[in-house]
């Protein structure tokens, strides 16, 4: 057993799934698989104007990790490694518009992100907060549920998470 | 077709999601186009801030992510950077090649039939599983056995 057939267990399970790209001709260079509640916020149907525009935004920014962008990697950049580091726990940063969102998840293998949970940005308060403590708790146990004793993939330099054309700013 | 492609080659009113996305996009691009002319100066970001008569934090976060940039900001970006202006052209991307390669091979791509039974046996993963607790029998005649009895 690996961690990759605990990927494709959650899959068949319909668990996670694989995001596809909204523009077909936006090529597949990483993935993101992401959980099923996830996955029904992105593709929709939304209840607002506001959720509609809030989430197709997400939607770009996910498509641009998968198309294999260039990716900066840092407190205010697209996305960073939360504390501590040595757990594996990720999130990616949406900021525009407001109100601001983050999705957490974690690397299974370089150049593939499992996108597990998110939340608002504003309701998570400082760094250090117990609102953020308790977003990375879940997160966590979200990431156990679905793939049992596998640990996130952890690594020393940004290529043992994104390969090609990620930088620390 | 993709719901946005069909959205394209309609002649309705664009969505609100459509816009959203391609607003965002184009924004990730153009920061995207800034941030790879810097790296390509080899400037370190305090000289870039000098140049741009900005502080060092301001010109980190912008550097970080596409905030709301103005072509005001982008054009001193580039100036500042490496003497260089936008050359504005288009791209079409419902036009281009579709994608023929969506994941890793490794990967399934669509949910199986119902697996209810689909997770491994903890026990192969090295777990200790508690036994579970065997099903108490009916304290009622199951139907079954009454039409039997009958």
């Amino acid at each position: 057993m690996s961690i990759r057939d605990e990927v494709n267990r959650c899959i068949g399970t319909g668990e996670l799934l694989v995001l596809r790209p909204a523009l077909p001709s936006t090529p597949a260079n990483r993935t993101i698989v992401v959980s099923a509640e996830l996955h029904a916020q992105l593709i929709g149907p939304w209840g607002s104007a506001k959720d509609t525009i809030r989430w197709n935004r997400v939607r770009a920014d996910l498509d641009w990790f998968i198309g294999g962008h260039l990716i900066v990697v840092s407190d205010d950049g697209y996305m960073k490694s939360l504390e501590p580091e040595s757990e594996g726990i990720w999130e990616i940063a949406c900021r525009n518009p407001k109100p601001s969102i983050r999705v957490f998840g974690g690397f299974t293998e370089t150049n593939v992100f499992s996108a597990l949970t998110w939340r608002y940005r504003k309701p998570l308060g400082a760094k250090g907060s117990p609102e953020w403590a308790e977003a990375i708790r879940e997160c966590k146990a979200e990431w156990k549920k679905h793939f049992l004793v596998y640990p996130p993939h952890t690594g020393l330099d940004i290529k043992e998470y994104i390969q090609d054309d990620a930088i620390r700013i | 077709m993709t719901p946005f492609e069909s959205e394209i080659k309609s002649s309705g009113p664009l969505s609100l999601g459509l816009l959203a996305y391609f607003r965002e996009r184009q924004r990730n691009r153009v920061h995207e186009l800034v941030l790879l002319e810097f790296i390509k100066s080899g400037m370190t970001k305090t000289q870039l801030a000098h140049r741009m008569g900005r502080s060092l934090s301001r010109v980190t976060k912008w550097l970080a992510a596409p905030g709301n940039w103005e072509l005001d900001t982008v054009s001193d970006f580039l100036l500042a950077i490496g003497s260089a202006e936008i050359e504005p052209s288009l791209s079409y991307p419902f036009e281009r090649a579709k994608r023929n390669y969506d994941q890793p091979e490794w990967l399934l791509s669509r949910p199986s039939p119902k697996q209810e039974d689909a997770r491994p046996d903890p026990s192969e993963l090295g777990l200790i599983t508690p036994e579970r607790p065997k099903k108490s029998s009916p304290s009622h005649p199951d139907l079954a056995d009454q039409l039997r009895a009958a």
